[in-house]
């Protein structure tokens, strides 16, 4: 456990996100364009969406590729209702705003995912491709719950943007190289790979040096709306949702890869997908709140505690098995 | 030279379909669209900077129309400021091909 904290804590993408984070809090001028940090998110969404499917189409659908995604997908539907309920007793937030942070939270972070596929990669542990197809089906179920359970207690809760959701970018993008690399398999592979394997990991930490960043000044300027329940959410929700996956994993035997991926997924928060459908939905609600727990707090959090802690409970859950 | 209003306003990225659909149901069809850097107000600081969605990357909606069409959306824009926290201002120009606005 200590050895593989060790690992992820120093690697060059995890020190590059401490860099960003480091040079918000010392006010440094440093900077990335938003279309470069946004260019940047295409090109990961897009790789790592490839390479799963290139994955998939060399292994071929098993019957463990739908059970978990159909884990993940109820998982995505339920945990805001733990969050919900979890802010409901502890903090005096309004209902929209409520909804809006257990929406987030049972939505995922496709950054934090890329840095666990890179963490078990280092440390030698073996996933399956298709757990990106299980990612993008994590995005839009917790929206859903969340804008359901908001008209549920706040009746200026407007209608549900369906379109948005579902056609959302990063689910559009995710969902869209699956398939492409799925469709053409070892020979797409043969073509991009180039383009989608050599530069992907420097890429990544420019990315996250950029996350950090943004992590870090988004701390600083409204760390005054975070006071004690709310900050604790952000920090022991991450648990509730690896334990909730977890122990889905271990039921469906799923290899220690795999059940440390849905784990790091149930863990994360949205800060791409779900503050736009709830910016939209719930215009009560304030932003900076949520955005500011799940980028300021539970992102750094997963990123340098809660990956190799959630690969070591995924290898404890699963006997370790690959 | 020929006086009309320049409506402009400062509102979150992910809103500027809504606010655009509004417009162009009280008849305000031509717009343009200018990315805001950075600003503070009552809410707190903001800065668009490395953001990679549209919520919290400020976007400012300017169009040029008739004094008639403004009186409708003077009705209409008030509450829609309130809920989403948007900055809205009128001011007095003068342009050269009234027959475009």
């Amino acid at each position: 456990m200590m050895d593989l904290a060790l690992q992820t804590l120093l690697s060059p993408m995890i020190l590059f996100f401490v860099l960003g984070l480091g040079a918000a809090f010392m006010k440094s001028d440093l900077s990335v364009p938003s279309a470069i940090a946004k260019g940047m998110s295409l090109y990961l969404m897009l790789a790592i969406g490839f390479k799963g499917g290139v994955q998939v189409s060399t292994a071929g659908f098993t019957p463990d590729l739908a059970w978990t995604g159909l884990a993940g997908f109820l998982l995505s539907l339920c945990m805001p209702f733990v969050a919900f309920f979890a802010l409901r007793k502890t903090t005096t937030l309004p209902a929209a705003d409520t909804a809006s942070i257990a929406g987030h939270y049972g939505s995922i972070s496709i950054v934090t995912f890329i840095a666990a596929t890179q963490a078990l990669k280092t440390a030698g542990i073996p996933f399956e491709g298709y757990m990106i197809a299980v990612a993008a089906l994590m995005e839009a179920p917790a929206i859903f719950t969340a804008l359901r359970l908001a008209s549920r207690y706040d009746p200026e809760t407007e209608a549900t943007p369906w379109h948005h959701i579902l056609a959302n970018g990063s689910v559009v993008l995710l969902a869209g190289a699956f398939f492409i690399g799925m469709i053409t398999g070892q020979e797409g592979m043969n073509t991009l790979e180039s383009f989608v394997v050599s530069p992907f990991k420097g890429v990544l930490c420019l990315f996250l040096l950029d996350m950090g960043l943004v992590a870090g000044r988004g701390l600083m300027e409204s760390r005054h709306l975070l006071r004690g329940s709310l900050l604790a959410f952000g920090l022991y929700m991450p648990f509730l949702g690896a334990l909730m996956a977890g122990g889905l994993a271990a039921v469906l035997s799923l290899s220690a890869g795999n059940a440390a991926l849905l784990m790091v997924c149930a863990a994360s928060a949205s800060y791409i997908a779900a503050p736009a459908a709830m910016r939209l939905a719930l215009p009560q609600a304030k932003p900076a709140i949520s955005l500011t727990l799940a980028m300021g707090i539970t992102f750094p959090f997963n990123l340098i505690v809660g990956i190799p802690l959630w690969i070591a409970l995924a290898q404890a859950f699963t006997g370790g098995s690959q | 030279m020929t006086p009309k209003k320049r409506l402009e306003i400062i509102v979150d990225g992910a809103l500027q379909d809504k606010v655009l659909k509004l417009l162009a149901t009280h008849g305000v069809t031509g717009y343009t669209i200018l990315p805001a850097l950075s600003g503070e107000g009552p809410e707190g600081a903001w800065r668009g900077e490395g953001l990679i969605a549209d919520v919290g990357q400020m976007v400012v909606i300017l169009s040029i129309l008739d004094a008639a069409k403004l009186s409708v959306l003077e009705t209409i824009l008030p509450p829609f400021l309130d809920k989403h926290q948007a900055i809205c201002t009128v001011s007095d120009v003068m342009v050269f091909r009234p027959s475009k606005f």
